[in-house]
């Protein structure tokens, strides 16, 4: 099950974002070399890791630990695509309650490829079903060009935001991902789930 | 701002198109109005089932002597894919492929043939075959680089419509009523992975820390959830299914 973890209940979640933010340092900085900040030479960890931010959190089933995980900022406060990539958007960006910017989709490094995918996959279904369940009816997001091909063959619906760009040697693009009840459908039945992926908080145990 | 119009359009234009030979009008124009002539959108390699997904418009006798001659698995844009993850010029091919004489001869004469300076963009999806989309200027015709960007760009949305067009018709799981990929759990996957490797139940139990029993009920489930009677069966259905990928099996 994929866990909703917020400011309310992130508590419970302590161990699982520690290690969410170890495996981050491992994807994103070690293996894709962003250039993104690392605190004491473990974590990644970015201004936008505040307690506005949404994770969704994938955890073994067996050992509880993180084994994948995404971010969504909401795109009324200042988001990544509003001040490190607004230059990639021909218009304004997108800002709404309803908007939320998706970032950081990491699955542990070291899962095997095709156990990547799948959760890859997994989380993708996860993000639609948030999206619907919390009144989303758009993502926005920042993709390097290669990656386009497989959202695509993924069942999403891809709006370019502005031409993509030669962004320190990674050709990048800003894009937005609408979200309706038929996006769900059609992702589960590209990937075989017949159920939802979610575990949702009842507002009664959230705090 | 044109651009992206350009692009937003072509994407509608796509996503609404009924056939394949429709697609291949919109790429066609899309192809002229970004100053190339030609286009050639398709996979790398014949699958067994022989639906190779292929349309292009280059002149008539350069496909039949591309074909005859054998020079798609040599094509030297189809070998620079491999190297590549975002598109690349004709004439940056150098950069990314030691080019073999053989190739050499295929670039001469597709000049002659009035292929001049093309832009490809590679298309890499997890467990299926490699594919591309070109776009060909005529010979001795310049390609202009704020071009680029947006034939990146229609490139991966035109592949995806073919890719729907030709490859997405419903397909019924045997014994499912539910059309799509049946589920299978990671523990599943990973026995297939150690069988598509050769290994046994007994090396593969091992492996897992799981007993040989356990290994042979998972890949039975999985069987079933495919509706195919064979090992073999199961991981080539699990491979079109991008459940599994290659580098799982060959790379490890």
């Amino acid at each position: 099950m994929v866990h909703i973890v917020t400011n309310l209940n992130r508590g419970r979640f302590r161990r699982q974002i520690d290690q969410m933010h170890r495996d981050r340092k491992r994807l994103f900085v070690d293996r894709l070399k962003w250039d993104v900040s690392v605190i004491d030479g473990e974590f990644e960890i970015d201004e936008f890791d505040t307690d506005r931010a949404i994770y969704l959190i994938e955890t073994d089933r067996t050992t509880a630990r993180h084994v994948a995980s995404v971010r969504f900022l909401p795109t009324t406060q200042p988001h990544i695509l509003s001040t490190v990539f607004s230059s990639l958007c021909d218009g304004p960006v997108p800002i709404g309650e309803d908007i939320m910017e998706l970032t950081r989709l990491c699955v542990s490094p070291d899962l095997a490829k095709s156990a990547a995918v799948s959760l890859c996959h997994h989380m993708w279904i996860a993000s639609v079903e948030f999206a619907l369940l919390f009144g989303i009816s758009r993502y926005t997001g920042v993709s390097q060009a290669q990656f386009l091909s497989s959202l695509l063959s993924s069942g999403w619906e891809i709006e370019p935001l502005g031409l993509p760009r030669d962004i320190d040697g990674q050709i990048t693009g800003a894009v937005a991902m609408p979200i309706t009840p038929d996006t769900l459908r059609r992702a589960r039945a590209r990937f075989g789930y017949r159920y939802p992926v979610l575990e949702v908080i009842p507002q009664t145990q959230a705090a | 701002m044109g651009q992206l119009r350009d692009v937003q359009l072509f994407i509608r234009k796509a996503n609404e198109a009924q056939d394949l030979p429709d697609l291949s009008h919109l790429l066609d124009d899309m192809s002229r109005s970004l100053g190339f002539r030609y286009y050639a959108l398709g996979h790398h390699v014949r699958v067994l089932s022989g639906d190779l997904l292929q349309i292009a418009n280059y002149p008539h006798s350069w496909t039949e002597r591309f074909a005859t001659l054998g020079y798609l698995s040599d094509d030297p844009a189809v070998t620079a894919c491999q190297k590549a993850i975002v598109g690349f010029l004709w004439s940056d091919m150098h950069r990314l492929i030691t080019l073999s004489e053989r190739q050499k001869t295929i670039l001469t004469e597709s000049r002659h043939a009035g292929l001049g300076e093309g832009f490809t963009v590679p298309i890499h999806l997890p467990g299926e075959c490699e594919g591309s989309c070109n776009f060909v200027a005529t010979a001795g015709k310049s390609v202009s680089t704020a071009a680029l960007p947006v034939a990146q760009y229609v490139g991966c949305f035109a592949f995806e419509a073919a890719r729907r067009l030709a490859l997405n018709a419903p397909r019924r799981i045997a014994g499912s009523q539910t059309p799509g990929i049946p589920h299978l759990s990671s523990r599943q996957l990973d026995c297939i992975v150690l069988a598509a490797r050769g290994k046994s139940d007994t090396d593969a139990g091992q492996l897992l820390g799981i007993s040989n029993q356990t290994v042979h009920q998972h890949i039975e489930t999985a069987k079933r959830r495919y509706g195919v009677a064979t090992r073999t069966q199961l991981v080539v259905h699990a491979l079109f299914d991008s459940q599994l990928i290659f580098e799982d099996i060959l790379r490890h």
